[in-house]
């Protein structure tokens, strides 16, 4: 009987660590990959930038997940949204291609025939501040990305941690940035 | 937990890209001011840290330039530590340098400026992009763009670890060198980025110097700007995006400054406004003459038409052509804001043959890849010209190493000012009587991309994208109309 392939899927966080909670999607997956590092067809980056520079990390994923800090103004820090791709505009009018918008990164790879995947899901954790150099994260972002691990291991269908002696989840005193 | 939500484009917009317009009691346009993203508390970030450190941290303040902040602040450490780098190492950095700006520079060009001449200024928005282009001259072409960077930043991988974020950068040398067996990828990606530069260059003069309304377009009223311009030269006075002597000529062409990076305090000045937390540049010896241009001003450009502008000619041999025909066409010195462009792509052929000349170079898989004779001084300036124009890095520490002084200042510090004037000029030609014509943000976004400013600093934003927005205001203050791609 012909052997059913791999599904392929990419964890990404995107962030830059030394501007306190914008690295929250870095810590995030960081976290993901010392827990979930063994699972097969499961792999992690790390990321600085959107746009292009995402193309060459998810060609030739089948699942691809996003993990970025946001700030909408309009939820409390540490806050978690989850997002489709098609929920984000394409850009008119760039100004900087190295922030080409994702949405037009993954037509353009279409375009480039990149194996593009079949599914791109977002996860967002609002943050309320990201222009102040800093390598601390705040309590709030930080508790933010431990509920995300949590939902996100979840959705993936991945075992919690410590499930075979127990506990649920991670609680506080889990090891997380600082 | 977890609800859904729609993602408005200006989210993270404050103080991205922003300007702001001022109009006078007649409605006419009295100034125009440009903000970015200020990002606070850097030095602060780097005081006490071992200096050595340096090199790592700062690719990541930007998004846009981490290879010219890795460069400059490595050049900067040199100079703490007393040392020269090896002849292979200093190889093998200018190797690092030209792959980004063979990278850097065609992104730009392609996905961002082309659209503009290609497309055409009054296309549509949603298809005046990287993918329009493509419907209109084929997939090949981006094809290609995409296969040349994904190898220069294969190159930039191989020294230093991160394309994005490059990890590498030691006083006196290297981290890693260059193994023979790696030096047949690198000869092929030069001499694939040698072809594909002047394949460009034949595209730029066809499709856009070869377009009479493009042409009087580049060279109207609105896209020209008389300033001074800054750049470094080699000893002949050719362009040198690594090293070399800083000099500075006036508008009308002539030299009025030369020195080294490290006295760049006695020529650059930094201004302080209220309405930006840019500190704005000027010609020191000249003194603050407030955001004019011509003769009288103490402003300068940096950037690829700087470096036309300030370098007696190219220091490879095909872009030595390729700049002869420019200035046959333009002459110099040439104000002509769009001219940024066609500079940009020579400079990419520069780089290219420079790293076709590298990468043929015996000396550069030697095994000498790092001096360790220090002599510590306390003290350093480190000086590139990234893609956007001069980046200094100056450091200085205490007998242990640790910073207690951080001073940067980035292309887009330099270029801040001239482009609130280019932004005023064009925003001229549409504000009357306070009514804004049609096409203005067309018009003003085309002038802005030239400079391709670096608002990227250290965020990188959801959704991604990171549009310009204007505020045409009153003398109140009062905002009479915002201009916004939505």
């Amino acid at each position: 009987m012909k052997k059913k392939r791999e599904i392929k899927r990419l964890v990404i966080g995107l962030g830059n660590t030394i501007l306190g909670d914008d690295g929250a999607g870095i810590y995030a997956v960081r976290e993901l990959k010392e827990r979930y590092h063994s699972e097969r067809g499961l792999s992690f980056e790390e990321a600085s930038t959107g746009g292009i520079g995402l193309l060459d990390l998810i060609d030739n994923h089948d699942e691809v997940v996003l993990i970025d800090a946001i700030i909408t103004g309009k939820g409390q820090p540490g806050q978690i949204y989850r997002m489709e791709i098609d929920e984000l505009r394409p850009a008119k009018g760039l100004i900087d291609p190295h922030h080409l918008d994702i949405r037009t990164a993954c037509t353009l790879g279409e375009r480039l025939g990149y194996n593009m995947p079949k599914k791109f899901w977002i996860y967002a954790i609002e943050i309320e501040e990201d222009k102040v150099f800093s390598d601390h994260v705040s309590d709030a972002v930080r508790k933010g990305i431990l509920n995300l691990i949590n939902q996100l291991s979840t959705d993936l269908s991945l075992p919690l941690p410590h499930q075979d002696n127990g506990q649920k989840g991670c609680d506080e005193g889990h090891s997380s940035p600082k | 937990m977890s609800r859904k939500i729609t993602i408005n484009p200006v989210t993270r917009l404050e103080g991205h890209g922003k300007i702001e317009v001022f109009l006078n009691e007649k409605g006419e346009v009295e100034d125009a001011y440009f903000q970015v993203t200020e990002l606070r508390g850097f030095e602060k970030f780097c005081i006490g840290r071992p200096v050595e450190e340096m090199p790592r941290i700062v690719p990541n303040i930007c998004g846009v330039c981490p290879t010219p902040h890795n460069i400059a602040s490595t050049k900067a450490l040199d100079y703490i530590f007393g040392v020269a780098p090896t002849p292979t190492a200093k190889l093998v950095r200018k190797l690092q340098f030209c792959a980004n700006y063979v990278e850097d520079h065609y992104i730009h060009f392609f996905f961002l400026a082309s659209p503009d001449f290609i497309m055409g200024p009054e296309a549509n928005p949603a298809e005046r992009n990287i993918l329009g282009v493509i419907n209109k001259v084929g997939l090949d072409i981006a094809k290609q763009v995409i296969e040349v960077r994904r190898r220069t930043r294969e190159i930039i991988k191989l020294i230093a670890s991160k394309p994005a974020h490059p990890e590498g950068g030691l006083p006196g040398g290297v981290p890693r060198g260059i193994k023979e067996e790696e030096r047949g990828f690198i000869i092929d990606t030069a001499n694939q980025c040698v072809a594909f530069a002047q394949f460009a260059l034949k595209l730029f003069k066809d499709e856009i110097y070869g377009n009479k309304d493009y042409l009087d377009l580049i060279v109207s009223h609105p896209y020209h700007l008389k300033t001074y311009y800054m750049g470094l030269v080699d000893d002949y006075n050719r362009q040198n995006y690594y090293e070399g002597m800083l000099r500075v000529v006036d508008p009308n062409g002539r030299e009025v400054a030369f020195f080294h990076p490290r006295d760049y305090k006695d020529y650059i000045g930094e201004w302080v406004e209220p309405w930006t937390y840019i500190r704005l540049t000027y010609l020191k010896k000249l003194g603050w003459k407030g955001i004019i241009e011509g003769d009288e001003t103490s402003l300068y450009r940096v950037g690829p038409l700087a470096r036309y502008n300030v370098a007696d000619g190219m220091a490879t041999p095909l872009a030595q052509k390729e700049y002869e025909y420019m200035v046959s066409v333009l002459g110099k010195p040439v104000h002509h804001t769009l001219a940024y462009h066609w500079a940009r792509l020579i400079e990419a052929l520069q780089a290219a043959e420079e790293m076709q000349r590298i990468a043929n170079d015996p000396m550069l898989t030697g095994k000498d890849i790092r001096n360790m004779n220090y002599q510590f001084t306390g003290k350093g300036i480190g000086c590139v010209e990234a893609c956007r124009g001069v980046l200094i890095h100056h450091y200085e520490s205490d007998d242990r190493g640790l910073i207690t002084k951080v001073n940067l200042i980035v292309a887009t510090q330099h270029n801040a000012a001239p482009i609130a004037l280019s932004v005023k000029k064009d925003a001229n030609g549409f504000i009357k009587d306070g009514d804004v014509k049609e096409g203005m943000l067309n018009r003003v976004e085309m002038a802005f991309r030239a400079y391709d400013p670096c608002l990227g600093c250290a965020t990188h934003s959801l959704p991604g994208n990171m549009p310009l927005m204007i505020n045409i205001r009153n003398r109140e203050g009062k905002v009479l109309k915002t201009l916004i791609r939505d």
